[in-house]
């Protein structure tokens, strides 16, 4: 007798990973690949036939190559899809239709997502369906919202009138895409709304799935709401119901900083304190395993869609059912196939949640768990004596373990490194684990006996203040965190698969994996050093978008970085959200020169936190007349840093990088002083940035005066010119224009209340024919020169050039 | 039952067998039979020289055991893979009673191992049947679950409606010999004979205690015309006078 091995012999393997790698490769290689959609069914059907018809041995090939192809179609169709309402885009139409999503009530403001039924815009009615989302203020700007508002519930069915927009892709290099976050959610277009242009029209059925949840949603919110009342009361909602949004912005900042900002999504933890205490009950009870099982299967799922099924949780709560079925069946799980699973799950019904950060962070967190949980806590119990505490130890070891996948991502999304929250979570974990199962048996208490509820919510509150108090304790320790720079896509690749070498699930044929580790690292830094070489050596300025305001950065051919100004509004902190992240995104952590052109707001509060985070080799100035908070808080940062200052002054010339050099053209002492006029903007540097045959003039704020005293200065003309004063009527002159006589002007300039950029300017410009790039309508305008070469390469964000 | 099985191989998917069925800890690569190394080495395999009827351990090669010596067996030769010890004894509880069908994968393939090793030629694989009544309270016939593994490995069709247990005998364990022979009398009938006649058979079982129950399962297969009648069997328990010998 001769054996055969079955095909459906698959022991010892995870098959669902392979399914999983090569769907999620479909899904990634065909993002935006503009290939058509029926060349990929071709290729499918081309491999479905042959594939079956020869041996049946390399069925599972087949699969994994239609199944790659598979990813590729979901991707293709849904990078092809574009905005259903884009002939809508722009203009005043009302829109009927039905409310989508969990509206999101913040004291200022509510959003929602409203599916249209029907569109009306003039005379128009179009019955498309769509998603939209809806932002709705209170009627006045900056007030409350009327007292008989009407609660807005999923399912609701509304009108609303206004002005429909099509959401902006990136503003500035590598910053957040709005409108592909929102295109992952099939919305295309927003909606922003007074709330008098809201009418509730009926309410939605109530017999509905989503309505139920949303029902029960929101009594658990008011029973949270009565008994736990202030900051723990909402931090409570959000880990329980999932309604983040409800805290406060620098809440999220010092969790995110000090690596808890897992606790604040719900998620794995979540879900297995909550499995832990069903558990509890069950035995508690007696209920039998069956009906356990449904009633977790059941409690489970619901809890999953009532908190918006957000990767994170439904992750969750698949490995849980998963963990759960599997002892029913006496089957036990697989923590790494069990994520596997729950992946291809997610990403067969949302495949776009593959570019999501929270559904890459989720599975790289559960993923590096799996792997390096058990030998961190193996390799703990060397400490001699039991020195460490078993459940104590398994908390490190996840924390650590969890680090390892997150690191990375952490680092290329939030440029954050945070060595503190190994400590952190070790203080939290435990209170967290109290908590969720507090506040889960508080929803049905509360239901039924709220008095009771009332004095249990007295420890709870205490638990929920002791972890807030903590994340802000531990945020603010020495060295709790450090700002890094994004690593590169092909960097985090490398240090997955080192981290994927190391571990024990390593491919079979790596037999030394401290070999291997060494290959990987030469062959990543001789390929570095090779790209390096190869990199076009050019000068590149960007101005970017930071609304009304100047900014813009500049990087010599021999990577010399250099900032001039950093912009600033009130009421936005345009350093921590614009500059920061463009710098760290693009690689930049050191800065060899900060510019500041003079000391107003607009152009110097961005730079605060720059000089506070990163490094700076000099600061340039020319010391202002008239004092302002935000200038001595300037001043004070660049003191502390012990940051040398250089006093720029008309006629000198500063070398910054090869081939590279600054003039000064203003101010001249005794000229400023005559031109002074009580008005800091006079003093504003003027500077001509010479880098071959390329050259732009850096205005700062000058007005006419000045620029009637330079138009008779300038020696040279300058290609580019930053047209002063955000393009204010009071600067831009003719006489001025004709003497630097530029190609192109960018105008900094954003959403503002004093007519910037003014029309007769625009004019001006036009009739000295020179091209106009615009902060306000194009986002950052990015100029490169290579020596050379007779004209700049320009790139747009937004890439439409009105 | 093959349906069971297809159940069985789709839940890998989710649940995939990368743990030892013996202590749980995570299997090496290849180890295709769900044992680890550390197991598989403290296995209580039986070994050569075995009995040339019963296959249990036997002083020397080609030689009956004295057991055998004394019973005539009605099948013409048996192997089992195993000597049923305490570790064998729970792994096939689990098989039996807590519903570990995977574990037939485990035995089946050690199985097939012993099958490829002594090179009989049957026809068809005969599973030893339960009553309609026992199949019905334990929900599957752990034999026909091994038959069916055996089966897809070997490619020889494993027949299931062929032999069946007419009568819903009392269970074996705890009887002697002579009490288990009588238990058994006339519980099994041939439904086809014309299927058996002339044909190899390989009867399929999970443990070989006495042999009663394939002898049993013999007599009628030979009544109805079968050529030979091979035995496997997942385990086998040895009787003191082997144990002692082979433990000397």
């Amino acid at each position: 007798m001769r054996g055969k091995e079955g095909n459906w012999e698959i022991w010892v393997k995870r098959p669902v990973l392979w399914l999983l790698a090569f769907y999620a490769g479909g899904l990634i290689l065909f993002y935006r690949l503009p290939i058509r959609l029926l060349y990929i069914w071709i290729a499918m059907a081309a491999v479905f036939i042959t594939g079956f018809l020869i041996n049946r041995r390399v069925l599972f090939p087949v699969l994994l190559i239609l199944v790659f192809l598979f990813g590729g179609l979901r991707s293709t169709i849904f990078y092809q899809r574009g905005n259903p309402l884009k002939a809508f885009t722009g203009q005043s139409i009302i829109l009927q239709g039905t409310v989508r999503s969990q509206p999101q009530t913040e004291p200022d403001r509510i959003i929602l997502v409203l599916e249209t039924n029907e569109i009306t815009a003039g005379e128009n009615h179009c019955p498309i369906k769509a998603k939209v989302k809806v932002i709705i203020y209170p009627n006045e700007y900056g007030g409350d919202f009327s007292e008989n508002r009407i609660e807005l519930r999923t399912g609701d069915f509304l009108q609303v009138s206004g002005m429909l927009k099509e959401p902006s892709g990136p503003r500035n290099p590598k910053g957040f895409d709005y409108k592909s976050y929102l295109a992952r959610r099939n919305i295309y277009s927003t909606l922003t709304v007074k709330e008098s242009d809201v009418r509730f029209l009926r309410e939605g059925s109530s017999l509905s799935l989503n309505r139920i949840l949303a029902g029960l949603r929101d009594k658990s919110a008011e029973i949270i709401e009565t008994a736990v009342r202030g900051q723990e009361g909402q931090f409570l909602k959000a880990i329980l119901l999932g309604q983040r949004w409800l805290i406060e912005p620098d809440v999220i900042d010092d969790f995110t900083k000090t690596g808890l900002a897992h606790i604040l999504a719900i998620s794995g933890l979540h879900i297995g304190f909550l499995v832990l205490l069903l558990s509890r009950l069950q035995s508690l009870f007696k209920l039998n395993r069956k009906t356990a099982l449904l009633f977790q299967i059941l409690i489970l799922t619901a809890y999953a869609l009532m908190t918006g099924a957000s990767p994170s949780v439904t992750r969750a709560v698949i490995m849980a059912l998963i963990h759960l079925f599997g002892k029913a069946m006496e089957r036990r799980s697989d923590i790494i196939n069990s994520a596997g699973v729950a992946a291809f799950l997610i990403l067969l019904f949302r495949p776009m949640d593959i570019m999501e950060v929270s559904f890459q962070l989720s599975f790289l967190a559960v993923v590096s768990i799996g792997l390096f949980e058990e030998p961190v806590r193996k390799g703990m119990d060397f400490f001699p004596g039991k020195l460490i505490p078993k459940k104590i130890a398994s908390i490190i070891a996840a924390t650590l373990a969890a680090q390892a996948g997150v690191l990375p991502l952490a680092a290329y999304y939030f440029n954050l490194i945070s060595p503190v929250s190994v400590l952190a979570n070790l203080l939290v974990v435990p209170v967290l684990g109290i908590v969720t199962a507090g506040g889960f048996l508080l929803l049905p208490l509360g239901a039924v006996l709220p008095s009771l509820a009332a004095v249990m919510a007295v420890p709870l509150r205490s638990l929920c203040r002791l972890i807030l108090h903590a994340a802000e304790f531990a945020s603010n320790l020495p060295l709790a965190y450090f700002r890094v720079v994004s690593p590169s896509v092909v960097t985090i690749i490398f240090i997955f698969l080192i981290l994927w070498v190391i571990s024990r699930e390593r491919p079979a044929f790596i037999r030394h994996p401290s070999l291997a580790c060494m290959v990987l690292i030469i062959v990543f830094l001789s390929g570095r050093l090779i790209l390096g070489l190869a990199a076009p050596r050019e000068l590149k300025v960007v101005f970017l978008d930071v609304g009304q305001g100047d900014c813009c950065f500049i990087q010599t051919p021999d990577k010399k970085n250099i900032l001039i100004d950093g912009g600033g509004q009130a009421g936005t902190n345009i350093g921590e959200n614009v500059l920061l992240p463009f710098l760290l995104k693009n690689g930049i952590s050191s800065l060899d020169l900060i510019i500041m052109s003079h000391n107003h707001e607009d152009h110097i509060s961005g730079l605060i936190p720059v000089i506070k985070q990163l490094k700076a080799k000099a600061f340039m100035q020319y010391p202002p007349v008239a004092d302002n908070p935000v200038y001595i808080e300037l001043k004070n940062a660049v003191k502390g840093k012990g940051i040398p200052i250089v006093t720029a002054e008309a006629g000198q010339t500063f070398r910054i990088g090869e081939n590279t050099v600054l003039h000064v053209l203003y101010p001249e002492p005794d000229a400023a002083q005559a031109l002074y006029d009580n008005n800091e903007n006079n003093l504003s540097l003027v500077l001509l940035l010479e880098y071959g045959n390329a050259s732009i003039l850096f205005t700062g704020d000058i007005e006419k005066g000045v620029e009637y005293y330079l138009a008779g200065r300038m020696e040279k003309d300058a290609y580019v010119l930053k047209v002063p004063h955000h393009g204010s009527n009071t600067s831009s002159t003719d006489v001025f224009l004709k003497a630097v006589s530029p190609r192109a002007a960018v105008i900094q300039c954003g959403i503002n209340s004093f007519g910037h950029p003014a029309e007769q300017v625009l004019e001006r410009l036009a009739d000295h024919s020179i091209t106009v790039y615009r902060n306000d309508l194009q986002g950052a305008v990015v100029m490169y020169y290579r020596e050379g070469q007779t004209r700049w390469r320009v790139e747009t964000m937004l890439g439409n050039n009105e | 039952m093959q349906l069971r099985l297809l159940l069985d191989a789709a839940l890998d998917f989710i649940y995939p067998r990368i743990y030892c069925v013996c202590c749980g800890e995570r299997l090496e690569k290849r180890a295709v039979h769900g044992i680890c190394d550390n197991c598989c080495e403290a296995m209580p395999f039986i070994h050569d020289p075995r009995c040339h009827v019963c296959g249990k351990p036997a002083p020397e090669e080609s030689e009956t055991c004295p057991e055998c010596r004394y019973h005539n067996h009605e099948y013409d030769r048996a192997l089992a893979v195993f000597e049923y010890s305490a570790t064998i004894r729970e792994l096939i509880h689990r098989f039996k009673y807590n519903k570990e069908y995977t574990l037939s994968r485990t035995f089946g393939y050690f199985m097939t191992e012993l099958l490829m090793e002594c090179g009989w030629t049957a026809d068809m694989i005969i599973p030893v049947p339960l009553h309609k009544n026992r199949l019905k309270s334990r929900g599957f016939n752990q034999s026909a679950l091994l038959g069916d593994y055996l089966s897809q490995r070997i490619n020889i069709p494993c027949e299931e409606d062929i032999l069946i247990r007419s009568i819903d005998t009392k269970t074996q364990t705890g009887f002697h010999r002579q009490d288990r022979l009588k238990n058994l009398k006339n519980a099994f009938t041939v439904i086809c004979p014309e299927k058996v006649e002339g044909r190899n058979i390989l009867l399929v079982d999970d443990v070989h205690t006495t042999g009663a129950t394939v002898d049993s399962c013999s007599k009628e297969l030979r009544r109805a015309g079968a050529g030979n009648i091979y035995v496997i069997t997942a385990a086998a328990v040895l009787s003191d006078l082997a144990t002692g010998r082979r433990r000397q």
